[in-house]
């Protein structure tokens, strides 16, 4: 997801071709190509230049509308709805890779979260996340918090530090504690405690297939727990 | 690199093959034979193709791009709980796209709270 104001003006843009399981798209305003994985422009007038990333969440419906209830969802089109797939995912799991990275103990379909900061790259395989949420790292010099929703499926990343102490989460049965005492729910802000009311900075993360994560970040290392 | 720019010059070049193709036709036509004429005007017809088609995305017209996106509150929207969205908020607006409609759609452009962002799966 990303803001489309360059410049001052406002983009609007189309699918334009695909490129190994990733999607160039064109603006309608300059005719300039975009790479979608990395915002991008890749070729015609503004080329070189880098789209500005907005931090999105992948949740559950049921989640995000216990979040944000006045909230507003896309509607289905009217005249595509029907074509709408349900199998989407493992439909497309079926296809064959062009690349795949033997030897880095992860398989090409495999889902994995990626995380970069500071120009340093790491993959968390979305089992691991799932099974040992909250998971406490360091990535590019900043430490890194990733967490599940209550729902098991929803998923989050934050800076786990406030005004430069570093925050551990770490579960007790259901509940979200760090060592202050304080409680923390899955928007990444004390609910309880001496750090109530503070929200740790929320950081993008991408969640992926490893071999198209492996082969826009050359240099990602694998957390393995 | 190659590529762009041949995508940059089809369309030139594909016309000036037309009106070569076209202009073949005519001078040839009266003077050839049936084989001859049946290869100019299959000529013809892969020329007028080419130039057509180097004017158009296919990809564009493959993937349905969303006109205008429409939006449904919270409490009004049918969907499965279990549904996957991608979530984003601005201020006091919040916007779900839901993952189904996004892999068919692969591109949603929308304004958020006053800001422009373009949605991408």
């Amino acid at each position: 997801m990303w803001k489309r104001v360059v410049d001052g003006k406002a983009l609007t843009f189309r699918l334009a071709g695909i490129n190994n399981q990733n999607f160039l798209m064109r603006d309608e305003e300059t005719g300039t190509w975009w790479q979608q994985v990395s915002g991008k422009a890749l070729f015609g007038p503004m080329q070189g230049r880098v789209l500005e990333p907005v931090i999105s969440d992948e949740l559950t419906f049921a989640q995000w509308k216990q979040e944000a209830p006045q909230g507003q969802v896309l509607a289905p089109s009217q005249n595509y709805q029907a074509k709408y797939e349900d199998d989407w995912e493992p439909e497309v799991g079926k296809l064959p890779t062009t690349i795949d990275f033997p030897g880095s103990g992860l398989k090409s379909r495999d889902v994995i979260l990626g995380i970069e900061r500071n120009g340093v790259s790491r993959a968390y395989p979305l089992e691991t996340v799932l099974a040992q949420s909250p998971i406490q790292d360091r990535v590019g010099g900043d430490p890194i918090v990733l967490l599940v929703g209550p729902d098991k499926k929803s998923l989050r990343a934050f800076r786990s530090s406030l005004e430069a102490k570093n925050v551990e989460l770490f579960r007790t049965g259901e509940q979200l504690v760090d060592s202050s005492g304080s409680s923390w729910d899955f928007k990444g802000c004390a609910t309880a405690g001496p750090l109530q009311g503070k929200c740790l900075e929320q950081i993008a993360i991408l969640k992926d297939y490893w071999f198209d994560w492996r082969n826009y970040h050359h240099d990602t290392s694998i957390y393995r727990h | 690199m190659v590529a762009m720019a041949i995508r940059q010059y089809a369309p030139i070049v594909t016309v000036v093959f037309l009106l070569i193709s076209v202009w073949l036709c005519v001078t040839l036509w009266k003077r050839a034979g049936t084989l001859s004429r049946v290869l100019l005007g299959m000529g013809l017809v892969l020329a007028s193709f080419s130039a057509v088609m180097s004017r158009i995305d296919y990809f564009e017209w493959m993937f349905h791009p969303l006109p205008s996106p429409g939006f449904e509150s919270a409490a009004n929207v049918k969907l499965d709980p279990q549904q996957m969205v991608m979530a984003v908020r601005f201020g006091t607006e919040a916007r779900a796209y839901p993952i189904r409609a996004m892999a068919y759609h692969h591109v949603v452009n929308d304004v958020v709270s006053g800001t422009p962002i373009v949605v991408t799966y």
